[in-house]
């Protein structure tokens, strides 16, 4: 089963001052085992549309449908514990979420609350942190006395702990320093790859949408206003401009060059690939 | 007088582990500086040492000339003002206007400006639709946008950042960017921001990097970000045009504005002129 959303609707505080329109008749298909990026400016719906995936946030109008399961505001969600087992959703911020003595218990807790026995939740735990980068120097610490990245690292092995098939990720680089942001995106490719995992990534980062992701949808006021896969958005068409955003690092260079004449194909893959085309130029080969 | 001035501090959150050690630094009167350095670096502890919400154990930091103690504190952080990481933490009002209002209402500014105050950085910061909405019930983004606002709107002398835009979007990233750099030229305002945006880093007057609790470079952002692989070292990463320059210098192209992007365009396409 695909996950799919059906002309969903959703209110915040409904029949109050505060109402608000988050997602407007969304029709939208994820397609399964790849890495779909969402972008869109601030308060564009990206967090209330994937807050849908675990059943959060049930539609107010319409249906979600996510693997095997089927969520309306017309029908009672049953168990959905074992939904959530199998969708693991990571917040911003999400070390703020952190409560247990030590790193390791609180990596373990969500295994534990999914049946898993102590032992086996603690090797998955160990897996999971090794994953993201912590050794065990870091089993025993207090999850309160390490800085925000790391704290980061420690939410995301809570959720990679419990093994997922689809991993729900808002905004997981967000403050991490350059190196810990790549390795983060490279996890993710690896447990796409690798474990055939199904990933979607609240993102800002262009560059990371190019570099990491499948497919992308574009979110502007509660509305998709594309859903490509990342090569046809970048490389056909206009859709990248007409969204006014800014472009990765790379697609900036090869554009700010063609303008000055170079003739160079935006397709280039990477930037050796782009220093040689400019080199070709540069000496008329 | 130097507005940030830090001599030996150290500060560890427990003993066997130090945050901060022996770092010492100053930041001049209306610079831009950046502080950058791995997650874990020690950044947010020493922008939590200067504004005293963090005890130093040894070392001094003079604001203005003034030594931070128990006796400064108050007078010191009507000086500075502070964006966190996470808006949540600072957000009081029920409303946007409200909160915005707070932080004025405790500087004493006059009640008949404080809606016109309140109205015109609501505004600079694009959350003007949203003056009635609860803060707490905004996105990231929106709350980072209201935090900046309700801190600008006090017109502080010094302004620290600590990743106060990483949940914007790239434009909604170079809005707020420009609106603090107008205020930083307006009003001589000195800029301390805790950052990984290297592009941030390149636009600024001054970068500090910092490593395991230690600073390790200082100086002028265009000369400190030239060396790729002790950047990648220092777990950070090299601006693209660096990066593009030395895949360029490997192919025999030797480029003199590694670290500008338009200055290296503009070389590039002089080259491509010239044969």
């Amino acid at each position: 089963m695909p996950i799919a959303f059906e002309k969903v609707n959703y209110i915040y505080a409904p029949k109050t001052p505060f109402q608000y329109e988050a997602l407007k008749c969304i029709d939208l298909a994820i397609e399964l085992n790849k890495i779909t990026a969402i972008i869109g400016p601030t308060g564009s719906g990206k967090s209330t549309l994937v807050q849908h995936l675990n059943a959060l946030l049930v539609p107010t109008d319409g249906t979600v449908y996510i693997l095997d399961r089927e969520l309306s505001s017309n029908q009672k969600n049953k168990d959905l514990k074992s939904l959530r087992q199998r969708v693991g959703l990571v917040f911003q911020f999400p070390e703020y979420q952190l409560f247990e003595e030590t790193i390791l218990k609180d990596v373990m807790f969500g295994p534990l609350n999914f049946k898993m026995s102590e032992e086996d939740a603690r090797q998955k735990s160990m897996t999971a942190l090794t994953m993201v980068g912590l050794d065990e120097s870091f089993y025993e610490r207090s999850p309160l006395d390490i800085s925000g990245g790391q704290k980061r690292r420690v939410a995301i092995a809570g959720i990679l702990a419990i093994n997922p098939d689809v991993l729900v990720l808002d905004e997981p680089t967000a403050g991490l320093d350059p190196q810990g942001a790549k390795s983060m995106m490279e996890l993710f490719v690896e447990l796409n790859r690798k474990y055939k995992k199904t990933i979607l990534i609240v993102t800002h980062d262009m560059d990371h949408v190019l570099n990491y992701c499948d497919n992308v949808v574009v979110m502007k006021k509660g509305e998709v206003i594309t859903h490509q896969q990342v090569n046809d958005f970048f490389f056909k068409g206009e859709s990248v401009k007409e969204i006014e955003m800014a472009l990765p690092q790379r697609l900036r260079v090869v554009e700010a060059l063609r303008e000055k004449g170079f003739k160079l194909d935006s397709k280039i893959s990477d930037i050796k690939e782009l220093a040689n085309a400019i080199k070709k130029e540069i000496s008329h080969e | 007088m130097n507005p940030i001035e830090v001599k030996d501090l150290n500060f560890s959150y427990d003993q066997h582990l130090d945050v901060v050690k022996d770092v010492s630094f100053t930041v001049e009167r209306g610079s831009y500086t950046t502080l950058i350095g791995h997650n874990g670096s020690g950044k947010s502890t020493i922008a939590k040492l200067i504004i005293g919400l963090l005890e130093k154990e040894q070392g001094s930091i003079l604001i203005d000339g003034e030594e931070l103690n128990n006796e400064t504190v108050e007078s010191i952080r009507r000086k500075i003002g502070i964006v966190f990481q996470n808006p949540d933490n600072q957000f009081i009002g029920a409303t946007v206007r409200d909160d915005i209002a707070f932080g004025l209402e405790n500087h004493q500014v006059d009640p008949k400006d404080m809606d016109a105050i309140i109205e015109k950085y609501a505004g600079e910061v694009g959350m003007i639709e949203y003056m009635n909405h609860e803060p707490t019930r905004l996105s990231g983004g929106q709350k980072q946008r209201v935090a900046i606002a309700g801190i600008l709107a006090m017109k502080p002398e010094i302004l620290i950042l600590d990743e106060a835009t990483s949940m914007l979007d790239p434009e909604g990233k170079e809005d707020i960017n420009s609106l603090v750099k107008q205020l930083h030229k307006e009003n001589n305002m000195t800029i301390l921001s805790i950052t990984h945006d290297v592009e941030e880093v390149m636009k600024s007057d001054h970068v500090i990097v910092m490593y395991e609790g230690r600073i390790v470079k200082d100086g002028v952002p265009s000369k400190m970000m030239l060396n790729e692989q002790e950047l990648v070292r220092l777990k950070l990463d090299a601006p693209y045009s660096v990066k593009l320059s030395n895949e360029l210098s490997k192919l025999g192209i030797k480029l003199k504005n590694a670290g500008n992007m338009e200055g290296m365009v503009d070389e590039l396409c002089q080259l491509l002129l010239k044969k």
